[in-house]
């Protein structure tokens, strides 16, 4: 029998939620009706999704859910900032985000009950906790699976590389992401997609092809189906490399000065610039891992070294897909696998803290301008309308058009996509 | 497979739009054979084949709704009209009517009938059930003949029987009933009483599961805290009497009609008769709707007095069905408490392993539609029973190839294939057999010189002596160390890392000097103390937050039943099972054995402390009451009062006498030999999931038993069978076959520690790992997490659960293999194999057939070395240097599928 969280006896259907400076507080107008039936009835096949995920658990306190009122073990180092929803605050953390708040949503009412990293990543990125006997495929792994790739791209990237959590679990490792790699590192270049230094394409293609004349032999003498699969493998490599739309679209270089250094000059900011540019030239998901948000100790400097470059590549990410008007069909997405305890501890750091944390959203006709959910006075909690890593999941899935209770067949039973959670509608109001 | 519902392009009777299953024919391509349709048959089978439309047509007599089993009337008139049917089909094909004697062609062959159920304990006078008779015959086919025989009862006046094999009661009293085919004659007996009980049916056990089987209960539904408008029931049915109370009682019992049970809310709700906010949850026509009716019907009792059904039995237990579209009933009997049997042919829930071999109809009667091997398995009241068939389009050859049997192996295997029908391909070249061997046993390739010296050796016996060498080598106990290093999850997050290497140690030693494995695993379950003084405590610590000092005893229960009993009780967790005879309750109990371990810091954190509290209990979730211990597979089995109760679980789980786990362990050694267990996957047993040789399963884990427990016999016994040595190149004939039938070896790619290993030893350049001193292989890199790209991409497993290893290829790999760094850096290197061969003077041709040595454990063949001249000579011609040349071949000999694949 599992134990059920305290979280539990919160009311679900409170409906509760911060909605200030637009249109109704608490009813819903036909427009953002509207809205968010276009949202979810249209034609999915076009959305993206790009995941910002905040590795080793990001502060709720120090960023998007400052606690300026409590005491200062509470509160901690970091300002209250306006932002441009008024009576709306973040910390001075996070002041691009802030100045962009028209344009996102921010859940503050997230709750997990699992406060070890690897499995709590797991839980967030895929909205079901882990299991002993089964490992359930990340988003990104599940979006590859039912939307497969196009332009002749992976579908689905890591950037800069895979994280434990956002493999494709029991879907095999064909949902896997294909890893990028660093692209803050100077003379980025894309892994195993180009020839070997003083290679020439002729004499490449003339080694292939005495590769493929060893293989057709044994092939003549074998035969089953995986020897089939390594063949098709085999073959997107030989495209992939010979493609130069696919090695284009890695060319990170080829952005402005400017676009660059508005995202910083940071993995984050240059990932963030990459995902981007993987969107634009058919990639379906690009996931970029920040690592260092595991502040146990000295929470201020850990703090404004993850946040800071955090938030310039998020504001910069946001101004840079509503130019190019790929806001309206990119779902982003930042993530933390928790929070952080809102008491900081003797060590002048803050440990693990599942019980509550915050998640943005923004784009694919998420509502800008909001925060669903808010938390006790300390930050322990949630207060309002706590949003479970279900919910989280449940919605997300709709909203790029992907029916959480599709099933999928695995360790012997049906598994679904997303389950036990509830739409957030609040996202859509 | 894919199945789409159409109508019948079947013939149909009258105006009956008849649903019926058939395979897609986009996938049926795959299978040519199994859409050949039925031949033209020799022998008893032409008579047969008169039969099936006959057959046919019953079946759709028996179509839902005009049920055949519950009253004689319903179950009499249809079969008349087939009957009918069937005289008139018979005498305008010149046959003589089959319900007088039977055919003479279908009785010339016939050895034997077999009527089913023999021993039937009629309830009451009005009471049915339904025979099925197989008459066995001199070719060794075997056919359902119910339809053909004629049926004599010894006591009209107790027991009547129709043409078509339906018993009926008519009075208390005994009678004899017999099946007679020609000379044939079988015979049951049947009893018949006069209680004329229903089986009752109880809210806790028949209801519940219904209510959480239609995720009525979970969470986000009626499970939820304060319930879905007004209505609430305990999460996933764990407090039976409150949801009674809800159920019935509560708001003045307006969800229960007992006057008009399908006026219930209860019903009139899931079935979206009124609005339903959950939406559609039950059709009326379900199994399930039945039982909630019949549970109304009876007067909505917690507890019912009436009789439970304790067995259910399929019948016949296992069929060969011969020819596509060839007919077989199925009938399912009962067993009651009181004692009485019961017709549940049409009561029970049927389901196919694989529906593209057999198809079964709500009333039992199948047909064959795809050649292979699967089962049926039905279900109802928490019962479940399995039945195996086969399909063939041919009868058993009379000219089967005489095939190698080198033990109880190839005996098992050899039976089965010869039952389906199956030729296996041929026993491979000992080019073939070594480099499988060496990747097998000890994950390594041979080396140039062990492949020339096996190759030349003369000796007949040399693949059994080879395969001895190879089990005494110290890389077996390294390699296999790495295998169950992924069941123990040997990995950084659960273990610190200096820890790891001695729990490595631990398996490792136990592995190379074939200590028995039931002692082993005594050891384990038993384990306490300090972790770094005894490594088999580790074996708690993936299953603990040593952050938090808890064990997680849940987890422990679901870990022990998977790797030493091959039970998954993951899902009893949290609800009876659904598809097994396994109860929460079960769980708890197991889980009690485990109620007193603890944990603490020790002398260092990679020194983890395990101990025991006698004042400690697993306490039962929903009394809050402490558990006792007791083994839910053998209740009776005594267990200490107080004390390490571990310990007669221990005793309980390595004894001999327990089947599931000499099976699992030797289910396990054989799926890492042929990439598949018996039972598959391999830790899943259970009755609905049955192995697909029982024989053999059953001859291995009594060899182990015979063995002493030691495992090196176990893999000694396969690795000398013929059906390991066999190619994995198919012949005309099983190049489709079922990989689960093991007609060839089932190809795979190198495990990710071996294929990085193979690598470094072809291109004789060897791979650095971040931590590792110089010269370690992939299989003994302490630290997984330093593994490295290539191991990640090759399916290295994270170990944070009982996952499977990734299997299949993909994009990174290939890509990684042609142009990444870890490759590059090896085929480009100046000390490479290429630069040591060119500096000893070597021709290309004498480096080529060095590198296919190596890599393949083969000579090139004159072809492979003109293509590879060609490109020499092409591209010196174009003035690349000749080492580079030479890089390029070894390239594509790595990246080519023989490399990267056991074959």
């Amino acid at each position: 029998m599992r134990i059920y969280p305290a979280e539990f006896s919160f009311c679900p259907s409170r409906r509760d939620f911060i909605r200030i400076g637009m249109a109704s507080l608490g009813g819903v107008s036909l427009a953002s009706l509207l809205r968010q039936q276009s949202a979810l009835g249209s034609k999915k096949r076009d959305l993206n999704c790009i995941v910002l995920f905040q590795a080793g658990g990001n502060s709720q306190v120090d960023t998007w859910d400052p606690k300026p009122d409590a005491e200062a073990e509470i509160r901690g180092p970091f300002k209250a900032i306006p932002t441009v929803i008024p009576g709306i605050q973040f910390t001075e953390l996070l002041p691009e985000s802030a100045k962009r708040l028209h344009k996102y949503a921010v859940i503050r009412s997230m709750y997990s009950d699992d406060a070890v990293h690897e499995s709590a990543q797991q839980y967030v990125i895929s909205g079901t906790k882990r299991r002993n006997d089964l490992v359930h495929p990340s988003l990104g792994s599940v979006l590859a699976h039912e939307w497969g790739s196009s332009a002749g791209l992976p579908p689905y990237v890591a950037i800069p590389k895979n994280s434990r959590s956002g493999g494709a679990g029991f879907l095999g490792s064909v949902y896997d992401p294909f890893q990028s790699g660093d692209p803050n590192q100077k003379d980025y270049s894309v892994k195993d997609l180009t020839l070997p230094l003083g290679m020439k394409l002729d004499q490449a293609r003339a080694r292939s092809e005495l590769l493929n004349a060893l293989d057709s032999r044994f092939r003549k003498v074998e035969s089953s189906g995986l020897l089939d699969r390594m063949d098709q493998f085999s073959q997107k490599a030989h495209d992939l490399v010979s493609s130069p739309a696919a090695k284009r679209a890695f060319n990170i270089s080829e952005e402005s000065e400017k676009l660059r250094d508005a995202y910083g000059h940071t993995t984050v900011g240059q990932g963030a610039l990459l995902a981007r540019r993987l969107i634009e030239s058919g990639v379906r998901v690009a996931t970029v891992f920040q690592g260092g948000y595991d502040t146990h100790f000295n929470n201020q400097p850990g703090m404004e070294k993850v946040n800071i470059p955090f938030d310039q590549a998020f504001g910069a990410l946001l101004d840079d897909l509503e130019n190019r008007g790929l806001l309206e069909t990119t779902l982003v997405l930042v993530l933390s696998e928790f929070g952080r305890t809102p008491r900081i501890n003797n060590q002048a750091g803050r440990d693990h803290w599942p019980r509550s944390f915050s998640v943005a959203l923004a784009g694919a006709g998420v509502s800008g301008g909001l925060v669903v959910g808010s938390t006790t006075p300390t930050g322990s909690d949630p207060h309002d309308r706590p949003v479970s890593v279900e919910d989280l999941a449940v919605t997300v899935y709709r909203i790029l058009g992907i029916d959480p209770e599709g099933e999928f067949h695995a360790g012997g039973r049906p598994v679904k996509i997303a389950t036990n959670g509830n739409f957030v509608h609040e996202l859509f109001s | 497979m894919i199945l789409t519902r159409r109508n019948a392009q079947a013939p149909r009777r009258g105006d009956i739009p008849v649903p019926l299953l058939i395979a897609d024919p986009e996938s049926g391509v795959a299978h040519p054979r199994s859409h050949a349709g039925p031949r033209p048959a020799a022998g008893p089978l032409r008579n047969l084949a008169i039969v099936v439309p006959i057959l046919f047509l019953f079946w759709l007599n028996c179509l839902p709704g005009q049920a055949l089993a519950l009253s004689s009337a319903a179950a009499e008139a249809p079969s008349e009209t087939a009957k009918q049917i069937a005289e008139t089909t018979d005498v305008s094909q010149g046959a003589s009517p089959p319900d007088t004697s039977a055919p003479a062609g279908a009785t010339a062959d016939l050895k034997r009938i077999v009527l089913e159920p023999t021993d039937l304990v009629l309830s009451h006078p009005g009471a049915t059930q339904r025979l099925v008779v197989t008459g066995y015959y001199a070719d060794g086919t075997a056919h359902d003949v119910s339809l053909l025989c004629r049926y004599v009862s010894s006591a009209p006046q107790i027991v009547s029987i129709s043409s078509d094999g339906v018993v009926r009661a008519l009075a208390p009293g005994r009678a004899d009933v017999e099946a007679q085919l020609g000379e044939a004659r079988s015979s049951l007996q049947a009893r018949v009483s006069d209680q004329a009980a229903e089986v009752s049916i109880n809210f806790s056990q028949d209801l519940l599961s219904i209510f959480t089987q239609r995720s009525c209960n979970t969470p986000t539904c009626h499970g939820a805290i304060t319930g879905q408008a007004g209505f609430k029931l305990s999460l996933f049915g764990y407090d039976p009497h409150a949801d009674y109370r809800m159920i019935v009682e509560a708001d003045e019992g307006r969800r229960v009609d007992l006057e008009q049970p399908e006026k219930s809310l209860l019903l009139m709700k899931p079935t979206f008769s009124v609005p339903h906010g959950g939406g559609k949850r039950l059709t009326p026509d379900s199994a399930e709707y039945g039982t909630i009716a019949g549970w109304l019907k009876q007067g909505a009792r917690y507890n019912s007095e009436g009789p439970r059904v304790t067995d259910i039995a399929i019948y016949p237990r296992e069929r060969i069905l011969l020819g596509l579209g060839t007919t077989q009933r199925w009938v399912v009997l009962g067993t009651l408490s009181d004692g009485t049997t019961r017709d549940m042919t049409g009561e029970v829930k049927y389901q196919v392993g694989n529906d593209s071999i057999l198809q079964v109809a709500p009333e039992g009667e199948s047909k064959a539609v795809g050649r292979g091997q699967t089962h049926v398995m039905v279900r109802a009241m928490g019962r479940v029973a399995v039945a195996r068939a086969g399909v063939v389009d041919e009868p058993p050859m009379a000219d089967y190839p005489p095939l190698s049997t080198h033990n109880f192996v190839d005996e098992a295997m050899i039976r089965q294939w010869k039952e389906l029908n199956l030729v296996p391909s041929e026993i491979c070249s000992d080019e073939e057999f070594l480099r499988r061997v060496y990747m097998d046993v000890i994950g390594l390739l041979p080396t140039v010189e062990e492949s020339e010296r096996f190759l030349a050796d003369t000796r007949t016996d040399k693949r059994a002596a080879l395969i001895d060498e190879l089990l005494e080598r110290d890389e077996y106990a390294i390699y296999w160390t790495t295998k169950l290093g992924d069941s123990f999850r040997v990995h950084q997050t659960n273990i610190p890392s200096r820890a790891q290497g001695l729990l490595k140690r631990f398996i490792r030693t136990f592995l190379r000097e074939d200590r028995p494995y039931d002692e082993f695993v005594q050891e384990i379950l038993t384990s306490t103390g300090d972790q770094a003084r005894n490594p088999a405590a580790m074996f708690w610590a993936p299953m603990s937050n040593t952050v938090l000092d808890v064990t997680n005893v849940n987890q422990v229960t679901t870990t022990v039943s998977r790797l030493f009993l091959g039970i998954r009780m993951e899902c009893v967790e949290c609800h009876n099972h659904p598809l097994e005879n396994l109860t929460q309750d079960d769980f708890f109990d197991l889980s009690a054995f485990f109620g007193q371990l603890r944990q603490k810091r020790g002398y260092e954190t990679y020194r983890r402390v395990w101990w025991l509290d006698p004042k400690s209990h697993f306490v039962h979730p929903r009394t809050k009451k402490p558990v006792r211990p007791r083994v839910p597979f053998d209740p009776d089995f005594p267990v200490r009062a107080s004390g390490d109760y571990r310990k007669d679980l221990a005793a309980w789980i390595t004894s001999p006498e327990n089947p599931n786990f000499a099976r699992s362990i030797v289910n396990r050694i054989w799926r890492e030999y042929f990439n598949l267990g018996i039972v598959e996957p391999y830790d899943d047993f259970r009755t609905t999931n049955p192995p697909s040789n029982e024989a053999l399963l059953d001859g291995l884990a009594r060899h182990l038993i015979d063995n002493g427990f030691r495992l090196k016999a176990v893999h000694r016994a396969i690795l000398n069978s013929a059906t390991y040595q066999r190619t994995s190149s198919p012949n005309p004939q099983n190049k489709l076959d079922d990989p689960r039938l093991f007609t060839r070896y089932n190809i795979r790619i190198l495990p990710a520690e071996a294929m990085l290993d193979a690598l470094s030893q072809v291109t004789g350049v060897e791979h650095s790992f971040q931590v590792s001193p110089q010269g370690t292989r992939a299989q003994e890199v302490i630290y997984p997490d330093y593994a490295g790209y290539f191991l990640s991409i090759f399916g290295y497993p994270e170990r944070l659960s009982l996952e499977e290893r990734p299997k299949e290829p993909t994009l990174s790999q290939a890509l990684h293999m042609r142009f990444g760094d870890t490759v590059m850096d090896k085929v480009q290197s100046d000390e490479n194999v290429v630069a040591k061969l060119l500096d000893s003077g070597k021709s290309d041709r004498e480096i080529y057939d060095h590198i296919f040595m190596s890599a393949y454990s083969r000579q090139a063949t004159d072809r492979e070395w003109n293509l590879a001249s060609n490109y020499v000579a092409s591209m010196g011609s174009q003035g690349v240097e000749r080492k580079q040349i030479l890089d390029d071949l070894l390239w594509t000999v790595i990246n080519s599928q023989e490399f990267l694949v056991n074959h």
